[in-house]
């Protein structure tokens, strides 16, 4: 049987990796070839459009991979803001302390807001 | 995010702390700055949103890092970047043990508190943060995910999803809608959107490098529409061109126009070919001599860009001496056409009738000729004098030099009356002026005098200085 193909990169390693390192593999030369890297879910994702309703806030769920919650200070308030509940900060005192950055954003490495 | 409104600097999403050294920051903004509105990591290159911040409406924000490339992006589609940036985001505050938390709306100092100055006034609604770098299609997916809820359209990154002729991503990061078609002309300068998007070119803005040239003119020329210092060269037509240099000295009737504008000047009176100071010109001695030539034509007319240049020879220099002359006094405004040797200070060099941009020869009189000198007249020399107006600003030089300017216009010159040399038509366009002004015997054309037709543009000296090059041939 006649096989016929082009190969790109090639890579043996003398161990099994993990599928973070797969991914990995993958992303680190996915453009190259025209496609997307994967994406896995924010570590941090917040999202004011599931509170219950307007008012006070003290503190902001973080439904992504890295978890817990940022801490009001000041006042800062839910509002419904052209029919859409969000967190209004007035700019004097107003802001969200979360969690600690982890070292996978820090440091030199990319990282996306 | 919304941002009533948008200071220097407002912080949406940071980590690290400020402070320094170099890169030991993240801070996520939405600010006005040009330079760290959009992104700082404290120390350049940081970098802005390039004028796509938007105040007052729910607006999607991304920023990614993707190796040493800055990416930041609005609505899905890309804003700026910035490479090299190198980041040493600080994972603890200055004494080394206090770990920096993710923070809404303001940034860490270095000494791990949380200072106002840099607090954001916006109400945010979605925030997600990522590890990875996200290449321009998932950035547009993101976006595409929520945007409805914000009143904001969704797009298929470079495909035409509602069949206008335009690239989606393209209609909203230049039109920020999805209104326009590629056969509409938004900014009505002859090439198509779909013309400008494939050129480069701004389709909002008819002459996208401000050069003075259209982009559709550039694109048919072929010269640059991105660059300001390429414009298309556009012919100068001289209309009117008279010689004395091969003329017979004695009585002049008729003076031949060499220009392109048909028909010859005849003379009122006695005009003279003479030889003055070893060259010929066509002597008008005040009293009466003049030439009427043939008919203007809408190019010099109106507002029209126009340009005239002359050799004289003027023994005697009064406030008012006309040389060549179209249109008619009388006003209203602006509609004379007047090229003088004269020493007033508004007008001894040029009128237009009234208010207009008339002036005078010499850069430095305001008021009174006596006292600046008389219109820096130069008398009993041959003098080459020159006019030119690019339908915005009045330029006069003597014997080649610049001497002054004014870029007041109000320029209507009236059409349908003939050119004249050495006196100036009536108001009523009947016949030209006998004694409104004393001509002094004023020696006209040794070697050249050329009437230009100057293209409306401001393509600068190149088109000013262009009728100098021709004279001095």
């Amino acid at each position: 049987m006649l096989v016929y193909f082009s190969v790109g990169l090639v890579r043996v390693y003398n161990n099994a990796i993990s599928d973070d390192d797969v991914v990995s593999a993958y992303d680190e030369h996915a453009s190259a070839y025209g496609r997307s890297p994967i994406i896995g879910p924010p570590f941090v994702a917040l999202d004011s459009r599931g509170f219950p309703g307007t008012g006070s806030i003290t503190a902001w769920t973080n439904i992504g991979s890295l978890g817990g919650s940022f801490e009001a200070i000041g006042d800062p308030q839910i509002e419904d803001v052209d029919g859409v509940l969000a967190v209004t900060l007035d700019g004097v005192g107003d802001w969200l302390v979360g969690p600690t950055a982890p070292d996978s954003v820090t440091g030199s490495r990319s990282k996306h807001g | 995010m919304k941002n009533p409104t948008i200071d220097d600097e407002e912080t949406v999403f940071s980590w690290g702390c400020r402070g320094g050294p170099d890169g030991s920051s993240v801070a996520f903004n939405h600010g006005a700055h040009p330079t760290f509105g959009a992104f700082g990591h404290w120390g350049a290159p940081d970098i802005g949103w390039d004028g796509d911040e938007e105040a007052d409406i729910w607006t999607y924000i991304a920023c990614t890092k993707d190796g040493n490339e800055i990416r930041v992006y609005t609505n899905g589609i890309l804003s700026a970047s910035e490479s090299p940036i190198t980041l040493s985001t600080h994972p603890l505050a200055d004494d080394g043990t206090t770990p920096l938390p993710f923070v809404v709306g303001n940034q860490n100092d270095g000494n791990g508190a949380i200072s106002d100055p840099l607090s954001g006034s916006m109400s945010i609604a979605v925030v997600r943060v990522w590890e990875q770098a996200l290449d321009n299609l998932a950035i547009a997916e993101n976006y595409n995910l929520d945007a409805p809820t914000f009143g904001r359209p969704t797009f298929v990154p470079g495909a035409d999803d509602d069949n206008y002729g335009l690239a989606d991503d393209y209609e909203l990061a230049t039109f920020g809608n999805l209104d326009q078609t590629g056969d509409g002309d938004l900014d009505e300068d002859g090439l198509t959107n779909a013309e400008e998007a494939s050129n480069g070119t701004d389709p909002s803005l008819a002459d996208t490098d401000n050069d003075g040239a259209s982009d559709k003119a550039e694109v048919d020329a072929g010269t640059d529409p991105l660059s300001p210092t390429s414009v298309p060269v556009t012919p100068i037509d001289l209309l009117v061109e008279l010689q004395a240099s091969a003329l017979d000295e004695g009585a002049l009737a008729t003076w031949a126009n060499t220009g392109t504008l048909t028909g010859d000047l005849t003379a009122s009176s006695d005009p003279t070919v003479e030889t003055i100071s070893g060259a010929k010109g066509v002597t008008l001695d005040g009293e009466g001599d003049w030439f009427v030539g043939p008919t203007t034509t809408p190019d010099i007319e109106g507002a029209s860009g126009r340009s005239i240049t002359a050799w004289i020879y003027n023994p005697a220099v009064a406030v008012e001496e006309t040389v060549v002359s179209w249109g008619r006094r009388g006003g209203p405004e602006g509609t004379n056409m007047w090229f003088n040797h004269g020493t007033h200070h508004a007008f001894g060099a040029v009128g237009h009738w009234g208010n207009g941009p008339d002036i005078g020869w010499d850069p430095s009189t305001s008021a009174d000729d006596a006292v600046t000198g008389g219109g820096q007249k130069e008398e009993g020399t041959w003098t080459h004098i020159a006019y030119t107006q690019d339908g915005a600003t009045t330029w006069v030089y003597i014997n080649g030099v610049l001497t002054k300017a004014d870029e007041r216009i109000n320029l209507n010159t009236h059409a349908g009356l003939s050119v004249i040399v050495g006196s100036q038509w009536e108001g009523d366009g009947a016949r030209p002026i006998r004694h409104w002004l004393a001509l002094s015997a004023l020696v006209l054309c040794a070697s050249t005098m050329g009437l230009f037709q100057t293209v409306t543009s401001p393509l600068g000296s190149m088109m000013r200085r262009q009728p100098m090059d021709v004279l001095q041939d």
